[in-house]
């Protein structure tokens, strides 16, 4: 068992496509009431990462345990902890707002009443209410994600996995759903955040974790990521400095 | 000419890159191709040796008729493929410095030159009619005028329609007719083969019909047609400046409609959503406008607080998930999937064709003719086979209940929802979809046979047959999922991947598996006939319910402990990306 202050435990997390390693022996641990940003370049296993860590993706080797259970072995007690905000959006888009998300928790097992609460306080927070009775087909992108992202933390999870939660989110909305997860952490509500952008991460996260090419490069709090690449620069100074990145490319030649 | 020459380059790349890039993508195009040249060459020479062969008066009516079909399908087959497919959207060349002659012009080549089928049907409009070497200028002539006038009026019709082509609700209305077409195929097929065809089709053309078609642009193009090869030339030409004329006009509407789309006067591409109070209507207005009420005072109430933060959320999933019972889950679920199977139209013509296609199969290529149908020819046994045919039709839905979730899968499988429950609510809703067609077949059927006294066992031996096809369904379900069509996929497209060779083979195996274990409940039902003692019948209606029941738990039990393991293998095959 898990000790008790840890949401997260990855123990030489592998996964492999073919004859590519997408995660490469990830060890890791989150612990609770953790704001835990993952970054890395595309294709460095963020994605793949999280979708084991909820148990959408089996692992090729190694374990996985949240909130002290392990993923594969008590996949329903890790499902009534976590909440996920995939990067595809995988919505019922024939159900309109109000639907999916009255579906979602009594899929939870929230009653009627709290269920009708929450989901008219979830509406007016991420500013769906005017279109709540519109199928979710006639939402746009960023629509669509607010009430994936409504959907996720309706039932208050202990672990709220996000995957690129900000990209096609208009401020105003951004602003509260950062307020509001802000506010679960201080809740003892664990998040564990992947993003490619670098200032929400650097805002929001206490520790973070860069990957690349599926092998963990850093981790740890700011500082200890500078100490480690030698910077004393912003969180992109030593991303680019831990992935290697080759800021020396010459630009377009008919652009000279 | 070299940005003419690319659109045209640009509409046969599009053509072929939907065929995608595997080998049998491309293979299937091409047999594709092959089938359609093939029909379009068949009603070409259909069309030639009825030109020559009939006596003039009916070739002349034959004429008008073809014609006025051409021209029908010319313009109403690109308005609906726009539905499902806007890569030819105008709106696409718009960043290009292009005029909007050559834009008209180079669209205008495209849609002609890439429809070879329509115009090897209208080429048997010259290869009938044309008896002498001068006819053949005003004939062609006239086809051609006429196939430029209908790319110019579909182009036209594109860019005026483009929002209501574009809707979702058009799309879904498609989505429905296809299958429905396609039954209809099989009825005219039936009729044809029965000959009966040609004796309505005599008896229609009686009727003159060119009174009327001539009015139509292809009407001007038959007579054209008729008068050169009656060697009445001012008629023809008469006929012909008309065409010239209407052929004109309507390129120059296009030519206008594009020059607007470029000044961005119309609109074409990007669909704007309605606004939201024009898209709700009678009872999700007034609920909405309770919920705007409740919402007010719930502001009031809270005079001035956060309207949301989770100290308010006060129970945990763990918490509230202990205090509902495992029932709450199996409703929810199917009043999901009831909804869905509603609003779907995919799910909604998978289910009809379940229903539809063994029937119109079973009236219209075989077993027995149309005169037939109400002279009580049905007998018990033709009854059971409509049944059974009936049930291998769903079993495929049967089968596949993660199919129709596509890419939501995931989401389903995130719920903490026990297994059980998530089948028991899927099962219990293709069965209530399932039975709500059934029903009214049977009862169809057992009017057509005159078989009333049989039609309670029909309906409970249908039901319990189709439990056990559920329960054995679940098992291939999760170790043979497949994705079914999405959304967004155009309904005669060909891209969802199926079970495969070894799928089908397994699938038709649990299907007999499936009828096997259903032997006892009909056995318990057919018996008291045998025995004619419908006293029994007290006894075996209740004894074959509780098998199937008993059953169908033991099978359900069996298929939820494997779907927990299963399910990254099951997003990964129905998933896919689409929802």
């Amino acid at each position: 068992m898990t000790a008790a202050g840890e949401a997260v435990v990855a123990e030489g997390l592998t996964k492999v496509f073919g004859s590519k390693a997408a995660v490469n022996a990830l060890d890791l641990r989150v612990e609770r009431g953790e704001f835990f940003g993952f970054l890395g370049p595309n294709g460095a296993g963020k994605t793949t990462s999280i979708r084991m860590m909820v148990g959408l993706l089996r692992p090729t080797r190694g374990t996985i345990r949240v909130c002290g259970y392990d993923v594969r072995k008590q996949p329903i007690e890790v499902k009534r902890r976590i909440g996920l905000l995939p990067e595809e959006l995988n919505l019922y888009d024939r159900l309109t707002g109000r639907e999916y998300l009255s579906f979602s928790a009594r899929m939870y097992g929230i009653s009627a009443a709290e269920a009708d609460r929450r989901t008219d306080e979830l509406l007016d927070l991420t500013g769906l209410w005017d279109d709540q009775d519109k199928l979710i087909v006639e939402y746009s992108h960023g629509m669509q994600k607010k009430t994936a992202l409504a959907a996720a933390i309706l039932h208050d999870p202990e672990v709220l996995f996000l995957d690129e939660p900000f990209s096609g989110i208009d401020a105003i909305s951004g602003r509260a759903i950062r307020d509001v997860l802000r506010t679960m952490t201080e809740r003892g509500r664990t998040i564990v955040f992947s993003s490619h952008v670098l200032e929400v991460v650097e805002h929001l996260c206490t520790r973070v974790a860069i990957l690349h090419r599926g092998n963990l490069v850093g981790l740890g709090d700011l500082a200890a990521l500078r100490a480690k690449a030698h910077t004393e620069g912003s969180l992109e100074d030593v991303f680019l400095a831990l992935v290697g990145a080759d800021t020396d490319k010459e630009g377009l030649s008919w652009l000279k | 000419m070299a940005q003419v020459g690319a659109l045209i380059w640009l509409r046969f790349r599009l053509l072929l890159a939907r065929a995608g890039a595997g080998v049998g993508s491309v293979v299937f195009r091409g047999v594709s191709f092959l089938f359609i040249m093939g029909g379009a060459l068949s009603l070409y020479f259909v069309l030639m040796v009825l030109f020559r062969g009939l006596p003039a008066p009916t070739a002349v009516e034959v004429l008008y008729a073809a014609l006025a079909a051409v021209w029908g399908m010319w313009i109403v087959a690109p308005l609906a493929g726009m539905s499902f497919d806007d890569s030819t959207d105008l709106s696409k060349l718009l960043l290009y410095p292009m005029t909007p002659g050559r834009m008209t012009a180079g669209v205008l080549l495209s849609d002609l030159v890439s429809s070879p089928a329509g115009f090897t049907i209208l080429l048997a409009v010259p290869a009938g009619w044309v008896r002498h070497l001068a006819d053949a200028p005003l004939i062609v002539g006239a086809i051609v005028l006429l196939a430029v006038h209908m790319a110019a009026l579909v182009e036209s019709m594109r860019i005026v329609l483009w929002d209501l082509l574009r809707s979702r609700r058009t799309r879904d209305l498609l989505i429905l007719l296809t299958p429905l077409l396609f039954i209809v195929f099989y009825a005219v097929y039936g009729l044809v083969l029965r000959g009966a065809a040609f004796e309505h089709w005599a008896r229609w053309l009686n009727l003159h019909p060119s009174a009327y078609l001539r009015f139509l642009p292809s009407g001007l193009a038959a007579g054209a047609a008729v008068g050169a090869a009656a060697a009445s030339y001012g008629a023809s030409l008469a006929y012909l400046g008309g065409l010239l004329a209407l052929a004109a006009a309507t390129v120059w509407l296009m030519a206008v409609l594009v020059r607007r789309v470029q000044a961005g006067e119309a609109e074409s591409g990007h669909a704007t959503p309605s606004s939201t109070e024009a898209g709700l209507r009678g009872p999700r207005r007034r609920k909405r406008a309770r919920r705007d009420h409740a919402r007010q005072r719930s502001r009031e109430r809270q005079d001035g607080r956060a309207v949301w933060g989770p100290r308010e959320v006060r129970a945990t999933s763990g918490e509230v998930a202990r205090r509902w019972p495992v029932s709450s889950a199996v409703t929810t679920v199917a009043r999901k999937e009831l909804v869905l199977f509603w609003r779907n139209p995919h799910l909604k013509t998978q289910i009809i064709q379940a229903v539809a296609f063994p029937i119109a199969w079973l009236v219209f290529m075989g077993f027995w003719s149309l005169g037939d149908l109400g002279g009580g020819r049905m007998t018990p046994g033709l009854l059971v086979a409509v049944i059974g045919l009936m049930l291998f039709g769903s079993f495929a839905l049967s089968a596949n209940s993660f199919g129709f979730e596509g890419a939501a899968a995931e989401t389903l499988f995130l719920f903490p929802s026990s297994r059980r429950a998530l089948l028991a609510g899927k099962n219990l809703a293709l069965w209530a979809a399932l039975m709500a067609l059934y029903a009214p077949a049977l009862v169809l059927l057992a009017a057509l046979a005159r078989q009333w006294a049989t039609l309670p066992l029909a309906l409970i031996g249908t039901g319990a047959a189709l439990a056990l096809e559920l329960g054995v369904g679940n098992f291939l379900a999760i170790y043979v999922p497949y994705r079914l069509p999405s959304k967004r996929k155009n309904p005669l497209a060909m891209g969802s991947r199926g079970p495969g060779c070894v799928g089908m083979v397994l699938i038709t195996a649990a299907f007999a598996g499936a009828m096997v274990v259903a032997l006892p409940a009909a056995a318990a039902l057919i018996l008291p006939m045998a025995l004619h003692g419908s006293a029994w019948y007290w006894l075996t209606v209740p004894a074959s319910a509780a098998y199937v029941w008993w059953l169908y738990r033991l099978l359900l039990d069996a298929a939820a402990g494997r779907l927990l393991q299963r399910e990254p293998e099951i997003i990964q095959a129905v998933g896919k990306g689409e929802t």
